[in-house]
């Protein structure tokens, strides 16, 4: 019932979402029929393309037209590609997806218990270390870090491929490079959590209990301090199926992120409406399933419908 | 001229080396004793003589089938001839896709294609006939037929098709027919120049199976059907396109060695926009084939894994500016800043050197191209150019170093995109510009903005680049009739405006042959006198490929690579 109710507020998420992409792309300068005949663009091509395309009439009549099919499930043809909008979007998400599940996996494989061993160590210079090193992770430009590893892992050592779309082992060094960012950012988090947990009263009670450290920390601690963690994942998970598209292009790999910007670039109307939506449906499913994930790690969290 | 390298097996155009098509040209009228109008109608004309690649072929192994060759390319939006934009990405539509004319690359004249056996040109140069070759098939193995041929111009003419590039570059107001299945006749109410070049442009004018075209409708431009040397296999969206050989293929170009079926099984091309990545690609051996910017081209130079192809280009880089603009609506200021720019140093900069430094608004590598633009234009002389700026008015009185005229200030706004190229050329105009005492300021612009900007005329000075197959471009870009209005569309961004210039520009488009040599040579003239632009020069553009793979041929003006012959020794 809760997933139900929230998955009715997309409906005006949705409505919200497209009538101000339709307006954003209508105030910014740019014409698509320019864009599409780029150097081609004379005026007797143009004017019959502009035509053609049903871009000569009125802005409220466009967007009428757009949302009348989209209710029909119809979310129109790409004006560059002439393809349909929810196939260029679905040819690409798999591959989004995979990079962004791949990315998530390293992330949380390291982020999270190098977290956790920054926050329990003793030695001090171990702790800072670690956030030392997150924070170069964090810092470091992904486009850099991305050529860095193809030239080293790719072109000097041969291990793996280093452009995309040849398998499993092709996804390696795109995930690593977008993942390092997201380890840094769970090990800081988690930490800092972490730490917060382990200074509560019922730690201190568990201790005074006789209790050893590593079972305090794994069985009390543990569950406790993931929680904060669990909705930034959330929002991270979004963030990386939309934050593709620099790892995209430096190992020219399928996505969604190349598609976006080059419906920007075009101001492919049909298309940049298709990818915004789609973008909001992920995002708004994303955080849907940390909210339900709450109730799993933390039973005191329950949601109750009317 | 070209030096025949026996260990690549390929012919090598040097830096700085050039095919001189004049000569050519004259040779091959010589031999072939061609039409009037001096294209070589004839398919026997270009094997009569002795080519480089003939001489080539003695020393050349035998080319081995089978395999895949990987190529690093561009993403193209559609692979129907009529529906895609640009000549990025065309080569993979010109690949599955035949056209009625193509280039010889060894001479760069204009013989019957594939599809033809020979054609001629009516005395009054308005009426076009092409001989059809016999037994030819698209991929769904329909046969084809002069029918076929005007179903598809009929369809790149007609309004409400608004076909993007192959309508506009058939003659206006033109006749199709097709007389009998192996004769198909163009026919317009003037000559039409650029006709011969436009037609052996297979990317944009290639003949599509009409049939395939209503049975996919609006998804023909994924579901290609044509006649070309490859067939389309499959497209895996942004990441690759596979195209296979087409078996029954045996109705190569005269050129060809192989006139048959490809050598290699297939084509793979690995979709990317960013030059180092494909950089990268080639070095790790996941790519065998890509063009190669200049800038890295020393990284491949003196590599023994590795084969360059060079070419000069139908390119051209021009600094453009607003002709409607102050101070740029004043033509001695517009000819002082002529001599203002050191071209070769923007060369070195931008191209690593490699390419020529142009006067003319046409390159080398086009047809007509005229040679005296290299005297006739400004050299760079900046003494000159500041006597001539004081001579127009201009005066740097109050110590700012920025000259001025009537107490206004030389400040003009240089619109560019933020792509790196675009920034660097841009700062290099921007610190000659100073050195007149003109202040530059360099506005970026994300490309849709630049071009709406371009559209509106809100800008003094521009980066003008074309890559293109004819002369006939200046009339998309200098003809008063496409100066943009606002809200629509129009490729005149400088704004010339000029009825002496519309007549010469509809003189060489309404000239065909040699005879529009002359006809080229005073456009660019005028276009030199009055400065609508400033040319600054025409770089090359390489093809670099693995050692291992042979037979590649480049088109003359560097846009299409021929893959029929090319075979990989494994």
């Amino acid at each position: 019932v809760f997933a139900l109710r929230r998955l009715l507020t997309l409906i005006p998420i949705l409505l919200g979402v497209s009538l101000i992409t339709f307006s954003s792309i209508h105030l910014t300068p740019g014409d698509p029929v320019n864009q599409i005949l780029a150097t081609n663009a004379n005026k007797e091509a143009a004017d019959r393309l502009r035509e053609k395309l049903g871009l000569n009439d009125p802005l409220p009549v466009q967007y009428a037209r757009w949302l009348g099919s989209a209710l029909r499930g119809d979310f129109g043809r790409s004006l560059l590609t002439n393809a349909p909008v929810s196939q260029e979007i679905l040819d690409r998400f798999p591959s989004t997806l995979q990079l962004a599940i791949a990315a998530m996996a390293i992330a949380i494989a390291l982020g999270i218990p190098l977290g956790m061993l920054a926050a329990v160590t003793s030695r001090a210079q171990f702790d800072s270390g670690i956030m030392m090193l997150a924070l170069v992770g964090l810092s470091t430009p992904t486009f850099w870090l991305g050529m860095l590893l193809s030239l080293f892992f790719g072109v000097r050592l041969h291990w793996f491929p280093i452009l995309g779309g040849s398998g499993y082992k092709s996804l390696v060094l795109p995930a690593f490079t977008l993942g390092i960012v997201n380890v840094a950012i769970i090990a800081r988090l988690t930490r800092s959590s972490m730490l917060d947990v382990l200074s509560q009263e019922y730690m201190t009670t568990a201790r005074a209990k006789g209790l050893r450290e590593r079972t305090i920390v794994i069985r009390h601690a543990c569950r406790n301090s993931l929680i904060p963690v669990l909705t930034v994942l959330g929002i991270q998970f979004g963030d990386l199926l939309a934050g593709t598209v620099i790892v995209e292009a430096v190992f020219a790999r399928a996505g969604l992120g190349t598609l976006a910007i080059r419906a920007i670039q075009a101001r492919d109307f049909p298309l940049i409406q298709g990818i915004v939506l789609f973008y909001a449906v992920l995002y708004v499913g994303s955080s849907l399933i940390v909210d339900l994930l709450y109730g799993v790690l933390d039973p005191r969290i329950r949601f109750s419908g009317p | 001229m070209p030096r025949y390298d026996a260990e690549r097996g390929t012919l090598v155009f040097g830096p700085g080396e050039r095919l001189s098509r004049r000569t050519l040209l004259a040779l091959a009228a010589g031999v072939s004793g061609s039409v009037a109008i001096g294209y070589s109608s004839s398919p026997a004309a270009a094997s009569n003589r002795p080519t480089a690649r003939a001489v080539e072929a003695r020393f050349q192994e035998t080319p081995k089938k089978g395999g895949q060759l990987r190529i690093g390319y561009v993403e193209p939006t559609s692979l129907d001839p009529q529906y895609h934009f640009s000549s990025l990405g065309g080569n993979i539509v010109g690949m599955i896709h035949n056209s009625p004319l193509t280039q010889d690359p060894n001479t760069s004249d204009y013989i019957a294609g594939p599809l033809t056996d020979s054609f001629e040109v009516s005395q009054d140069s308005k009426t076009w006939t092409f001989h059809l070759k016999q037994g030819i098939t698209f991929h769904d193995g329909s046969p084809f037929e002069a029918e076929d041929v005007k179903a598809n111009y009929d369809y790149a003419v007609d309004p409400k098709n608004a076909t993007y590039v192959t309508g506009i570059y058939l003659p206006p107001n033109p006749t199709f027919s097709a007389p009998d299945p192996k004769t198909f006749v163009i026919s317009s109410p003037l000559p039409y120049g650029p006709l011969a070049s436009h037609l052996a442009w297979p990317s944009f004018m290639g003949i599509t199976s009409p049939e395939a075209r209503t049975k996919y409708g609006a998804d023909f431009g994924r579901n290609p059907v044509g006649s070309g040397p490859f067939k389309f296999k499959e497209w895996a969206a942004g990441d690759h396109l596979t195209l296979a050989r087409f078996d029954a293929y045996n109705w190569g170009a005269t050129f060809l060695q192989n006139k048959g079926p490809a050598n290699v099984d297939e084509l793979y091309f690995k979709f990317t926009n960013d030059q180092s990545t494909i950089v990268n690609g080639l070095q790790s051996g996941e790519l065998d084939l890509a063009f190669l910017p200049n800038q890295f081209y020393d990284q491949f130079a003196n590599n023994p894994d590795y084969q360059i192809l060079t070419r000069p280009s139908g390119r051209l880089d021009c600094l453009g500016w607003n002709n409607t603009h102050w101070p740029f609506d004043d033509l001695k200021t517009r000819q002082a800043l002529t001599y203002g720019f050191d071209k070769q140093h923007i060369l070195q900069v931008m191209e690593g050197g490699h390419g020529k430094v142009m006067y003319g608004m046409i390159v080398p590598a086009l047809p007509h191209y005229w040679a005296g633009e290299q005297e006739a234009g400004a050299k760079f002389d900046l003494a000159k150019a500041k006597s001539m700026l004081a001579d127009a008015g201009w005066s740097g009185t109050n110590g700012n170093g920025i000259i001025e005229k009537d107490g206004k200030p030389f400040s003009v706004k240089l619109i560019v995109t933020g792509a790196e190229a675009d920034v660097r050329w841009s700062s290099l105009i921007q610190a000659q510009a100073k050195n007149l005492g003109i202040d530059v300021k360099i506005q970026t612009l994300e490309t849709a903005a630049l071009n709406a900007a371009l559209t509106s005329g809100d800008f003094d000075m521009y980066y003008f680049i074309y890559d293109t197959v004819d002369p006939d471009i200046i009339w998309f870009f200098f003809h008063s009739a496409q100066i943009p209005k606002q809200g629509g569309s129009g490729l005149n961004w400088g704004r010339a405006n000029d009825p002496h210039l519309d007549e010469l520009i509809i003189a060489q488009r309404n000239t065909v042959g040699t005879a529009r040599d002359g006809a080229v040579q005073a456009m660019v003239q005028y276009m030199i006198d009055q400065a609508f632009v400033l040319p600054l020069y025409a770089p090359d553009k390489n093809t670099v490929f693995s050692s291992k793979v042979k037979g590649v041929i480049y088109y003359p003006n560097a846009m299409d690579w021929e893959l029929t012959d090319a075979w990989i020794n494994q």
